[in-house]
């Protein structure tokens, strides 16, 4: 048997001079590759509508459990206390929200287009989870079935939920990560991380660790770690991480441990630094909390 | 994005080959794999590592093809492509490592998918067996099982073809 072990250790060195010889994925194939990611990205897969159409059904059915709430622009923070008042009936713990969430930059300015959110709540007795979409028209939380079109991954801008914590850290790659093969890259402020094939960049500082992973890792985690930096921390948090995967958007992840609960915000875009402070001015939602409405 | 193609492509490209037997339907799978990584990386929550992510898109892929109708029908026509690897009557000393090479990889080739595809990620991946469980969404203890099975199966298979090393 030993015998056969190690022939079949050569297997690698068999399969690439018999199968593979001078077959890679070349400059070809990438650059077909990525024309078609492109191509994908300028109009929905149609693999993709059965999916929207159940998610479509999905959502249609949690009408019975919604609340009528308007959304519109200038009430987007009573709205999120809105949104925590109809998850805080339905859950058992502790709310934590952030102190608002910045318009996207281009409607910053004054007489542009109104734009609108739109709440997609879940919440259970172990967690609640609220997803934040742009909307053409306003149109209340959970209410699915009165948008005109069905939502897209390209409206979809960010994530607030907490559930009670469970055992598994945060980021169960970072052992494994940390075992294989990575280079020691120096970031800002004297950072010490470690890049793993310039696909993912991980280090770890007071209890809290930070991965990028995706196009340009070393890139993003340069801007991670200045705007760690510049930032300060949740209030109270016992450690936790920041993610960044950056595929056919930008993604920023930012998880919290509080207690028996974890906390995590979710912010799409390229703004690390904001996204980092929409999560660190979180705080525990009070009913008293709630502005006076407009 | 292409900082992943180029450093995973050779691995799915290979991968898909293993499962395919084909290097067109490979390439065409490895877009795919692709394409399905670009959507559902903002989803990734690193429970394993991102190879094994990737290889285990490209294992569903390529096992999602084998069952299909079209794929069945080409390989009908292709089943005895491996009759005909070239292996040498009578190799030289100077050849004789490669030949027993050749033999391998077509044994290997042999084996039916569910022992072939531990194998393939087993050596010529690196994966380990919790790793090939996590890609395969299977038990480790059926992973373990099942390279058993295959280095048996293998064993049997070299030697008739005169490997009496193995």
């Amino acid at each position: 048997m030993r015998n056969l072990e190690q022939l079949l250790q050569q297997l690698p060195e068999a399969a690439d001079n018999t199968l593979f010889a001078g077959w890679e994925m070349d400059e070809r194939h990438v650059k077909t590759i990525l024309a078609r990611l492109e191509r994908s990205n300028r109009k929905p897969s149609r693999q993709l509508y059965p999916l929207l159409a159940a998610a479509v059904m999905l959502a249609a059915l949690a009408l019975v459990l919604t609340a009528s709430i308007p959304v519109a622009r200038a009430a987007l923070q009573q709205v999120l206390a809105e949104a925590a008042l109809w998850v805080k009936a339905r859950t058992g713990i502790p709310i934590y929200l952030p102190q608002g969430w910045p318009l996207p930059n281009k409607e910053t300015g004054t007489g542009g287009p109104t734009i609108n959110y739109y709440f997609e709540v879940f919440s259970n007795m172990e967690g609640y989870n609220i997803n934040i979409y742009t909307v053409e028209e306003p149109v209340p939380l959970n209410q699915v079935a009165q948008l005109k079109t069905p939502l897209s991954e390209s409206q979809y801008v960010g994530s607030i939920s907490g559930k009670l914590r469970k055992n598994a850290p945060a980021l169960p790659v970072w052992d494994q990560a940390k075992s294989k093969k990575a280079t020691r890259l120096e970031l800002p402020g004297g950072v010490i991380a470690y890049n793993l094939d310039q696909v993912e960049v991980f280090w770890e500082k007071g209890g809290w660790r930070y991965w990028v992973l995706g196009h340009d890792a070393p890139d993003y985690a340069e801007k991670l770690a200045a705007a760690v930096g510049g930032t300060g921390q949740v209030p109270k948090a016992e450690g936790g991480c920041v993610r960044i995967v950056a595929g056919n958007a930008v993604t920023v992840y930012v998880a919290w441990n509080l207690g028996e609960y974890q906390y995590e915000l979710v912010y799409r875009g390229e703004d690390i630094a904001r996204a980092l402070d929409i999560a660190y001015s979180a705080t525990q939602w009070i009913e008293t909390n709630m502005p006076p409405p407009d | 994005m292409e900082q992943i193609i180029i450093q995973y492509g050779n691995s799915v490209l290979r991968l898909a080959y293993f499962y395919l037997q084909d290097r067109g339907m490979a390439e065409d799978i490895a877009q795919e794999v692709f394409l399905r990584v670009w959507q559902k990386l903002p989803t990734f929550r690193g429970e394993s590592d991102l190879k094994s992510w990737i290889l285990r898109i490209a294992a569903n892929l390529c096992k999602d093809r084998l069952r299909s109708w079209s794929w069945r029908r080409v390989r009908l026509m292709e089943e005895e492509f491996w009759e005909t690897l070239p292996v040498g009557a009578n190799p030289s000393a100077q050849t004789l490592a490669r030949e027993k090479q050749a033999v391998l990889v077509r044994e290997v080739m042999r084996l039916p998918v569910k022992y072939r595809e531990v194998v393939v990620l087993f050596y010529y991946h690196g994966l380990d067996s919790r790793e090939i469980a996590l890609v395969l969404d299977s038990k480790e203890g059926t992973v373990r099982n099942r390279l058993a099975r295959a280095r048996a199966i293998l064993k049997k298979s070299l030697l008739k073809e005169g490997i009496t090393g193995a």
